[in-house]
């Protein structure tokens, strides 16, 4: 994850992770389909208090928001560059701000044009790959792995296996992860140096770890099918979880308050195009 | 003209993604139709067990690094071609999807999380097609099919939502992982399939 997951005694951490879920599609759905920067400015800082009483470590994200920060500034030009806004908001969404390439250089005339349009319909497309970012940073952060996992089992439509294959193969993952630096520590000792070499060369070393390391996962498939069949996986489709969640006063209040606000907000964006650009 | 990453761009792209499952689905018939020794699934618990170790292996996979010539390249989708190729479509399209899910969580979701669903229906589809022409052509061809499809079915829709000029950008890295992740899946099935039938030399029990 961004963040990794930290066990903290936080009003967002003791949310049912259903509810955690459910916030963070309701976070992603506003932020789909509202369109102006400063509707979504303040979505996104209904995120950040939120992140704030997860007491989220925000330095920890410091890494990827600059990253987010260039990639950002990309979208803008591109976006001012290239896109066309049918704007509600806007009163000149046609004005051109600057030139790319601009027309004090000798000789060149100005070219390439960013319009005030697509400029901050730019900005609002940074600002919700941000919101994700940061709405997905903090249920990480807040929600531990195997809770997520839970969550998807215990979805009503999606079949058990499905959460059983999907809980399975995260646990599964670190094993895999060992037996991988096992089969690299082997090739090493016999003078193998995986950083050396042309690309296709590399490529041939890597594929001598990944021959055996499929070759070992279908044996520990078929050991876990035996295991899983002398304990009657499949056998009954009434199945019970170790840990039980049960809803307190606080988790249905994110609940409503959380599906309310998607509710009425996408509603107010169909209706009367407030939130649109 | 961009559609943008609004509703209307999502919508367009999840459409795209529904039309990516019925071409794997229509592909995936012809297949079971046409080898069902080697297609047709029974889903018993083996199948469940190999799809959730692969599915693991693929979430591991996205770990291991190949430093590229554009990009450092993840062998995350190579699990989805392996199983494709050794245990038939609805395994290889299963462990694709799920195994995309779980590198990409592994990863934080960093490649924007209302994309998600439209990776795994492109990735399922892409292992399908690939599988398709390897099967009825040859391993190369499928290489060179399953990497052209994997690049336009992921960077398509970003395409279609944000305009070309970004693409370009990424294009690079995109077709080389592409093409690392198919040549690995479907040779170490095709190298593990002729490990299956190929006779035991003779040498090997005149030593013992």
């Amino acid at each position: 994850m961004i963040v990794e997951y930290e066990s903290k005694p936080t009003f967002v951490h003791r949310l049912d992770p259903r509810v955690k879920l459910v916030w963070m599609v309701c976070v992603i759905l506003v932020s789909v389909a509202w369109t102006h920067p400063l509707y979504l400015a303040a979505l996104g800082l209904s995120v950040v208090a939120f992140g704030l009483v997860a007491k989220t470590p925000w330095a920890k994200l410091k890494g990827v928001a600059s990253f987010m920060l260039v990639v950002a500034a990309i979208i803008c030009l591109i976006q001012g560059a290239t896109y066309s806004v049918n704007s509600v908001t806007l009163r000149d969404p046609e004005r051109v701000l600057f030139h790319l390439v601009p027309g004090w250089v000798p000789g060149v005339n100005p070219l390439i044009p960013v319009r005030v349009g697509g400029f901050v319909y730019g900005i609002a497309m940074s600002l919700k790959i941000f919101i994700v970012l940061l709405a997905v940073a903090i249920f990480g952060y807040a929600t531990s792995p195997s809770e997520m996992v839970q969550v998807i089992a215990r979805i009503p439509f999606i079949p058990y296996q499905v959460g059983f294959v999907l809980s399975t193969a995260w646990k599964f993952v670190p094993v895999v992860q060992v037996q991988m630096r096992t089969l690299m520590d082997a090739h090493r000792s016999r003078g193998v140096d995986f950083e050396q070499g042309t690309f296709p060369q590399r490529v041939k070393k890597t594929s001598a770890i990944v021959l055996p390391l499929f070759a070992n996962s279908l044996t520990m498939a078929d050991t876990m099918a035996l295991a899983m069949e002398a304990r009657a996986f499949g056998h009954s489709k009434r199945f019970t979880f170790i840990r039980p969640y049960t809803m307190s006063t606080g988790d249905w209040a994110v609940l409503i308050a959380s599906l309310g606000v998607a509710i009425a907000c996408i509603v107010l964006m169909v209706t009367s195009r407030l939130g649109a650009i | 003209m961009p559609l943008g990453q609004g509703a209307l761009g999502l919508s367009v792209c999840y459409a795209l993604a529904i039309g990516y499952l019925v071409l794997m689905w229509l592909i995936g018939k012809v297949l079971t139709r046409q080898y069902p020794n080697e297609h047709k699934v029974e889903w018993n618990t083996r199948t469940i067990a190999r799809i959730t170790i692969l599915a693991a292996v693929a979430g591991a996979g996205a770990m291991i690094k190949v430093p590229g010539p554009a990009a450092t390249i993840a062998l995350d989708a190579a699990a989805g071609y392996f199983a494709a190729a050794y245990f038939g479509w609805p395994v290889g399209a299963t462990v694709a999807a799920i195994g995309c899910f779980i590198a990409n969580a592994l990863g934080g979701f960093a490649s924007w999380l209302p994309m998600l669903p439209i990776y795994l229906a492109a990735m399922a589809f892409t292992v399908t097609l690939a599988v398709f022409v390897q099967k009825k052509v040859g391993i190369v061809p499928a290489i060179v099919v399953g990497t052209i499809a994997n690049t336009i079915t992921c960077l398509g829709p970003w395409a279609l939502m944000i305009g070309p000029a970004l693409m370009i950008a990424i294009l690079p890295s995109q077709l080389i992982g592409s093409a690392v992740n198919a040549a690995v899946g479907l040779t170490v099935a095709a190298a593990l399939k002729a490990a299956q039938v190929r006779k035991r030399p003779d040498w090997m029990d005149q030593d013992q």
